[in-house]
């Protein structure tokens, strides 16, 4: 190999490696980005005076349900909630199930951000990479003499940063929701633990309208 | 958790610990709550338990008392179990009345042929208890139950009964000597009084053997009833003796034919009176009518023999007064016209109507607690218990003679509305052992041995602490709660805890001064946590209890000879007539052979009352055929009943008037007024018969007889008010009256019935001719 060749190929190669660990750069900083992003929106939100009292209550819960749907990969939660019975599940189950989870999650997390969330000072600290390729992005949020920290877990789906699991002070949603349909399945069965998905979600329904 | 707790047995790891299992909680709850509770949403109730957060509570407040280095230690192990009521050192006692009330259960030792035969048993129990007490100055104890009921009840009455016997006598005294002018004649009568009381003691002695509560007061009844015949005696002695016989043996003999058959069938009236008590069947009652109807009789004789012996040396009879006297022989007591009698007969039956009217509103009392005097201790502390609990603390018992029979008459029993809880030998015993057993067991098995604790805590502990502290603060958000839809005893404790732990972070900024109390509650707490955890473990592979593992004391109590006691706690109070009914109705419908306090409480007041009343009607009963035979005449009879019917209706109304009941003392007033009465009616009838007296009049002689015998009586009741015993306060009250509105009822309604009747006839003869 002639020198020029070595040179050229160092020439092209450097930008590239420093391209590369750029854009390593901007995917760490992306997560963190996407989540105060979510967090910054759902205070706005929150706070707005036009938005806020009792009355604008329901509306307050759309926009933020909104958020929740437009941030977070419930379908993949869904499925890590369900583990190992995932796979065993015929399409037609799977389907409903995932269907159900998303309303019901998407209430949930609803209701704990109208009722917790309001003009709060978050930290962010450091983003991790786990070995899935995805991020976890912790933050606390602080109070004065009080403060909880909340981690992010996120992967990047077409193009973009999505929130697959929250740990509130050290405890998984996702995990949560294994353990209790895992105590349900081993009680039971699937059939019931989808026929009390499917009656929680004629509850929140009926209370919708 | 207990795994966390075993493998690191300190406060920090303990916190950390409570935070994390609150974390879940809250995680779960949120957003799988519906999988286990009633389905929540958005804006909906939370339809979960809420958390207890007392053992978090327990432990700040300590830790806290630490950091302040006043080292005041309250273990959180008990706030663990549900409710928080379960106490280690409070455990394995009667309590009675919300915890305020230990009870201790004792058997006194019985002193047969004792009037108060659990005297010495008790005193020395209250002087124990009053040494102890001593000890523990903010402590309150005192002694209660039936038996000391009694005794304190029996105690009460001996006292009041020996010093109103002798404020009987000595007003009677006094009342004699200024009535009769005189110092020997009612000394004479103090004696004969005096011997005939003795022979009634001796009487009693030896056919009796023995007082009760009823016949106790038997003294002073008779003092005040059996001194009239005496007092009749001398007031016809002071009439005769202006006759001028020259000798004292000749006025004796006058007055024993004038006035003597009069005043015998007043005292065989007022025996009569009391012995239909002996037909009641009522031991209590009947021991009461044998000794006051036989003490009359004693009396009666006493009178006869003693007296007029007595009054033979020491009457102080003068012949020469009789010149002197003789012009105020004839003076009248009451000396009546046509129109002041039929006025007067007016007058009184309007007080007669009203009295009617009022004595509709006297009823029967048979609470036997309302007698008792109301500083008797007993007494106190019965009230305390009463007033503290729903569930009274007598107790019906019942028994079987096969674990089979025990089973079902305890369910039974349990079954029954007016029972509060049954007690058998197995209530000792843990109940469901078979199922709980293996569930204990499993303790075992998630309760690893616990590790050595932390020994020495280090700057490190203190920020781990805070920064755990702060995470539960977080969580402590009542605001936030109360709009999830938290309940009020929840955000209280939240406020708590966000309280605790704001002191226990100002606290803990001062590291070095932090790490002292850290330590010494570290210290206290490991202790703690390492007895209850042995404790737990040694708990879950106990065997089986059994009643062989029951104390002797217990076993013998509720097992003997085969028999099984089944012990039965009324729900109300059996102090009350109606509510008593209702328990033992119940209680015999189960089980017809049940006994117990309660049982005898009811029918020993069912009785006693219906004794009362039957006496009475065979007292009225028998004086009557007692006075036909003697007057051979209805009319006359019927008017020598008069006082009786008048001043028993009188009586009744002022009871009416008083807001008084009859109750379990003051129901054998009837005998004592139906005595007074009759013997009023009596004398006064035998006078008015000489047919030397004018219609419408009473010689003053008479008169001032039956005013002293129905003053003395008055005081001879009288004194039983002085009694702290209500019962007996009662029955000298209603007995007092009684005798007053007997005496007016002869001394006016008599002479002016007489008078009215004298005129309507004499106007009938002349019509006639």
């Amino acid at each position: 190999m002639s020198v020029l060749r070595v040179f050229c190929l160092f020439f092209f190669a450097l930008p590239l490696l420093f391209g590369m660990n750029s854009l390593a750069m901007a995917e760490r900083g992306g997560a963190t980005l996407q989540v105060k992003e979510v967090l910054n929106r759902a205070m706005e939100i929150q706070t707005d005076p036009e938005l806020a009292g009792e009355e604008n209550r329901q509306e307050r819960a759309r926009l933020i349900r909104q958020l929740i749907a437009d941030n977070f990969d419930a379908q993949t939660m869904a499925e890590n909630s369900l583990e190992n019975h995932w796979g065993a599940l015929p399409a037609s189950q799977r389907n409903e199930f995932r269907d159900l989870f998303i309303v019901l999650f998407q209430d949930s997390y609803t209701r704990m951000v109208l009722n917790f969330l309001v003009e709060e000072d978050v930290r962010y600290g450091e983003e991790e990479i786990p070995a899935d390729e995805g991020r976890k992005v912790q933050t606390t949020i602080m109070r004065v003499s009080e403060h909880i920290p909340v981690d992010y877990t996120l992967h990047r789906e077409a193009g973009r940063w999505l929130i697959t699991d929250v740990e509130i002070d050290g405890v998984s949603i996702v995990n949560n929701y294994r353990n209790s349909f895992n105590r349900v399945i081993r009680a039971s069965s699937f059939s019931d633990l989808l026929e009390r998905l499917r009656a929680q979600k004629e509850v929140i329904m009926a209370h919708e309208t | 958790m207990i795994e966390g707790l075993a493998a690191q047995p300190d406060v920090v790891e303990l916190m950390k610990l409570v935070n994390r299992d609150m974390s879940t909680q809250m995680v779960g709850e949120l957003f799988t709550g519906f999988l286990d509770d009633p389905a929540v949403t958005e804006g909906s109730d939370n339809g979960s338990e809420p958390p207890d957060l007392e053992f978090l509570i327990k432990v700040l407040k300590g830790l806290n008392s630490h950091l302040k280095s006043d080292a005041h230690y309250v273990s959180p192990w008990p706030a663990v179990v549900k409710g928080a009521t379960w106490e280690v050192d409070e455990e394995g006692y009667f309590w009675h009345g919300d915890k305020k009330f230990l009870i201790a259960m004792v058997v006194p030792e019985r002193k047969r042929g004792d009037l108060t035969q659990y005297k010495d048993s008790l005193d020395h129990l209250r002087k124990l208890i009053h040494e102890t007490q001593a000890l523990h100055p903010q402590v309150q104890a005192g002694v209660t139950g039936q038996e000391a009921l009694n005794n304190d009840e029996m105690i009460t009455v001996l006292a009041d009964m020996s010093r109103a016997t002798w404020i009987a006598l000595l007003g009677v005294l006094s009342l004699m000597v200024l009535i009769l002018g005189s110092i020997r004649r009612p000394a004479i009568e103090m004696v004969s009084l005096s011997v005939g009381l003795c022979w009634t003691f001796g009487w009693t002695t030896l056919f009796i053997g023995h007082l009760n509560i009823l016949s106790v007061v038997f003294a002073p009844l008779l003092c005040g009833l059996g001194v009239d015949y005496g007092i009749h005696w001398f007031s016809r002695f002071r009439q005769e003796e202006l006759k001028g016989y020259p000798e004292v043996q000749q006025v004796i003999r006058s007055v024993a034919t004038l006035a003597g058959p009069g005043i015998v069938i007043a005292g065989v009236s007022t025996a009569l009176a009391f012995l239909p008590f002996v037909l009641t069947g009522f031991r209590g009652l009947m021991e009461l009518g044998l000794i006051t109807g036989m003490g009359t009789i004693l009396l009666l004789i006493a009178d006869f023999t003693v007296i007029p012996t007595l009054s033979t040396f020491l009457a102080g009879y003068n012949p020469r007064k009789k010149v002197a006297e003789t012009e105020t022989s004839e003076r009248n007591l009451v000396r009546l016209t046509p129109v002041t009698a039929r006025v007067l007969l007016g007058v009184v039956g309007v007080a007669s109507l009203g009295s009617a009217w009022l004595a509709t509103g006297v009823g029967f009392d048979l609470n036997p607690l309302r007698l008792q005097a109301a500083n008797a201790e007993a007494v106190i502390w019965e009230k305390k218990l009463v007033e503290s609990s729903d569930r009274s603390i007598l107790t019906a018992a019942a028994f079987a003679s096969s674990p089979e029979e025990l089973r079902e008459k305890t369910r039974a029993f349990q079954a029954l509305p007016t029972v509060a809880e049954v007690q058998t030998l197995h209530s000792f015993l843990p109940e469901r052992q078979e199922e709980k057993i293996p569930l204990v067991r499993s303790l075992v098995h998630k309760m690893p041995p616990l590790q050595e604790a932390t020994t020495h805590f280090g700057p490190r502990h203190v920020r781990e602490l805070k920064s755990t502290l702060e995470r539960i603060r977080f969580k402590m958000n009542e605001e936030q709660a109360e709009q999830w839809g938290a309940a009020q005893p929840t955000m209280d404790q939240m406020w708590k805890v966000r309280s605790l732990t704001g002191e226990t972070l100002a606290m803990l900024e001062n590291e070095e001064e932090a790490l002292a109390g850290l330590q010494g509650y570290q210290e206290r707490f490991y202790d703690d946590l390492a007895e209850t955890w042995n404790f737990l473990r040694e708990g879950a592979v106990a065997p089986l209890m059994t009643t062989e593992d029951l104390p002797e004391e217990v076993r013998e109590m509720y097992y003997h000879e085969g028999e099984y006691l089944i012990r039965i706690y009324p729900s109300e109070s059996v102090w009350e007539e109606g509510s008593l009914a209702r328990f033992i109705n119940s209680v015999v419908s189960v089980d017809p052979v049940v006994v117990g306090d309660p049982v005898s409480l009811h029918v020993f007041s069912e009785a006693f009352k219906d004794a009362c009343i039957r006496a009475s009607m065979l007292a009225i009963l028998f004086i009557s055929v007692l006075l036909m035979l003697t007057f051979r005449s209805v009319s006359l009879t019927l008017l020598a009943l008069v006082p009786l019917v008048l001043g028993t209706l009188w009586t009744v109304g002022i009871m009416g008037w008083m807001g008084m009941d009859f109750n379990l003392a003051n129901s054998i007033f009837m005998p004592l007024v139906v005595g007074a009465g009759v013997e009023f009616g009596v004398i006064i009838i035998h006078r008015l018969r000489d047919g030397k007296v004018k219609p419408g009049t009473l010689p003053l002689s008479t008169g001032r007889g039956v005013v002293l015998a129905a003053l003395t009586t008055t005081v001879g009741f009288g004194t039983l008010m002085i009694s702290d015993h209500q019962g007996i306060f009662s029955l000298g009250f209603v007995a007092a009256t009684g005798s007053l509105c007997v005496l007016v009822a002869a001394l006016v309604i008599m002479p002016a019935i007489l008078l009215v009747a004298h005129k309507r006839q004499a106007s009938a003869t002349s019509k006639g001719v």
